[in-house]
């Protein structure tokens, strides 16, 4: 499929709709030639297949971190039509709300590099992490309830985080219309003793320095003022729950696909139209596991507060330890964006792709070894991409290629070599998340900047990392 | 070919997710070796011993909807019971998929025996069929 990829400019790049028979739309990746190259057939040829979906807006979105993933690539967006479009499970995935938070702090790096090596367990012991990890958090199914529907509100009314957090969370750290009467009890059951742990996998907590302020005047929005100067990087997401909700809506949706015959190109891409009791069900349950997903995040933020006061003696009140900005990047929004000039609403599914409105900070996640970014998005992400852009480096190579090739003894004393003090429960972890398992995020920066979806704010770059 | 039948095998297909496929001469075997495959990325199974049992019953509509079934119910008793599996003794299965009952043995989940946590079972690829020598699946897990 990759060779009918035509060349529109120098960041854009078209699959016109008879590439394949049943596209109702075009499909678009952004990306250098570099980024073009390195993209998998498959992952292309997945855009293709939810092209050919219902009430599909015209086009199909792969940005230039896109790798396959179940159903439809991680790093696509796609959008629907709010009254004959549908709603699917599918195109979400199933870390819904998976997403990062970055707060900062005035500590300098020669402040934190002193005390790292007790910073590091410290964190470690503060915030579960691993597989099958609890919080120290026992929710009752009456808290877990207020979670689904207030989100940070309950975090904030219960000591984890300020109104400041839920003022630079995406949405306010709170999705209006979450239903926990269409959330499973198993889902359930399995969020109430998982809030506040960060899982395992590619999820991570990092300490990092600030190397390159390229916008000034929006990194001092976020409280970014000074190279050296040190953030930390939450990247987690919805745990069991999340996954619970997916996994039982994959079903639902599945048998709702064959009742309204809407003809599926692939067995995973199965959703329901938006007007549907599946699509809508689906769509209250699922902000239920996105106003978690918030929360879970910003408990977190708050026992690394908590932790800093610890190893350094202040208060993080004093060491200024406020939010950048916190944001999902697996959601579906209903959103209105304006298309040959008239305004509409559309059912906007970003999955591994991060909402890049004019005014949002776009927060972008490297690997153990290498950059981390803050860009900004643009008017251009809202003509391009309905107002998205990148989420992270994305895989180039998978897990077990990357247990074979590399040792996690080996990982962790290179990370050592370039200053990278890493921890995780077991070493495999290491092996399998090895910074030469994913893309060159520079690349795929480089491309988001230069096609203008979003621009460089700060560039940062880990000192310390906890893996699950 | 006169060599043994495998268990299971990864197969290297996917960047991002796992890929595998178990076989086994009877249902049993085949059930068995599906669990133990997703076990082995769930956590390092070399060094789970059986101190705790637990005995799990999986309903379906065929055989492939049970085999689905019993390894999301795996992947579901990670979280709810915190227990990581090194063995599963396959007692009772009916062969046109409805039930299933198999007893598991494991030990408490502890981060440090963890591997990766999987999120679900998927239909990408997924075929359960009775081959020459028995029975295959090839199944996805998000990961």
């Amino acid at each position: 499929m990759k060779e009918k990829l035509k060349q529109i400019s120098e960041y854009v790049w078209e699959l016109d709709k008879n590439v394949r028979p049943r596209m109702r739309v075009k499909a678009k990746i952004i990306g250098s030639k570099r980024v073009i190259e390195d993209v998998d057939d498959a992952a292309v040829e997945q855009l293709t297949n939810v092209a050919c979906l219902p009430g599909v807006i015209e086009p199909v979105i792969g940005l230039p971190d896109m790798h396959w993933g179940y159903g439809l690539p991680m790093g696509a967006v796609s959008a629907f039509d709010a009254e004959d479009g549908i709603i699917s499970a599918g195109l979400c995935g199933f870390d819904i709300n998976c997403g990062i938070n970055s707060i900062r702090t005035n500590l300098t790096y020669d402040e934190v590099k002193e005390k790292i090596k007790e910073l590091i367990p410290a964190l470690f012991r503060a915030v579960p992490c691993g597989v099958g990890s609890r919080g120290t958090l026992r929710l009752t199914p009456n808290q877990m309830d207020e979670v689904m529907t207030r989100g940070l509100n309950w975090a904030v009314e219960n000591g984890y985080g300020t109104k400041d957090d839920i003022e630079h969370t995406e949405e306010n750290g709170c999705i209006e219309g979450a239903d926990p009467s269409k959330v499973s009890g198993l889902a359930k059951r399995r969020g109430m003793p998982q809030l506040g742990t960060l899982g395992a996998g590619n999820h991570f907590l990092e300490i990092q320095r600030v190397t390159d302020i390229f916008d000034e005047e929006t990194a001092k929005q976020g409280g970014i003022v000074d190279e050296n100067q040190i953030l930390i990087m939450i990247h987690c997401g919805s745990r069991g729950f999340g996954h619970q909700v997916a996994t039982d809506y994959l079903k639902i949706q599945e048998q709702a696909a064959r009742k309204y015959n809407i003809w599926l190109p692939d067995r995973q891409l199965v959703c329901a139209p938006v007007k549907s009791k599946e699509g809508q069900d689906y769509f209250a349950a699922m902000k239920c596991a996105v106003n978690y997903s918030f929360t879970n995040r910003l408990v977190m933020t708050q026992w690394v507060r908590e932790t800093f006061e610890k190893v350094f003696g202040r208060s993080w009140e004093d060491m200024e330890m406020h939010p950048v900005y916190a944001l999902c990047h697996n959601v579906v929004n209903l959103e209105e964006h304006t298309i040959n000039g008239g305004k509409r609403k559309f059912f906007v599914h970003r999955k591994g792709a991060t909402r890049a409105f004019p005014g949002d900070l776009v927060l972008v996640a490297g690997t153990m070894g290498t950059a981390s970014f803050i860009l900004k998005g643009t008017e251009k992400a809202m003509l391009e991409t309905f107002g998205s852009s990148v989420h992270g480096a994305g895989r180039a190579m998978s897990r077990h290629a990357a247990i074979r090739k590399y040792r996690g003894e080996r990982v962790k004393q290179e990370l050592a070599q370039m200053g990278i003090t890493a921890k995780s429960t077991h070493l495999k972890i290491l092996a399998e998340e090895a910074p030469q398992a994913y893309k060159d995020v520079d690349m795929v920066i480089e491309s988001v900047h230069a096609a203008g979806i979003s621009l460089k704010v700060a560039r940062m770059v880990p000192i310390g990392v906890c893996k699950g | 070919m006169g060599c043994p039948m495998k268990n299971f095998e990864f197969i290297e297909d996917l960047t991002s997710d796992v890929m595998f496929k178990a076989y086994g001469k009877t249902l049993e075997e085949l059930f068995s070796n599906a669990a133990l495959a997703l076990s082995s990325i769930t956590c390092q199974i070399g060094e789970i011993e059986h101190k705790k049992v637990k005995e799990i019953e999986v309903k379906g509509k065929s055989l492939e909807d049970l085999m689905f079934n019993w390894l999301q119910e795996l992947i579901v008793t990670v979280d709810m019971d915190n227990l990581f599996f090194s063995k599963f003794e396959i007692l009772k299965i009916k062969e046109d998929g409805a039930y299933l009952k198999a007893r598991c043995y494991g030990e408490a989940t502890t981060p440090e025996k963890g591997g990766t946590v999987v999120k679900s079972v998927t239909y990408y690829k997924y075929e359960l069929k009775k081959i020459k020598e028995g029975y295959s699946v090839r199944v996805t897990l998000d990961i």
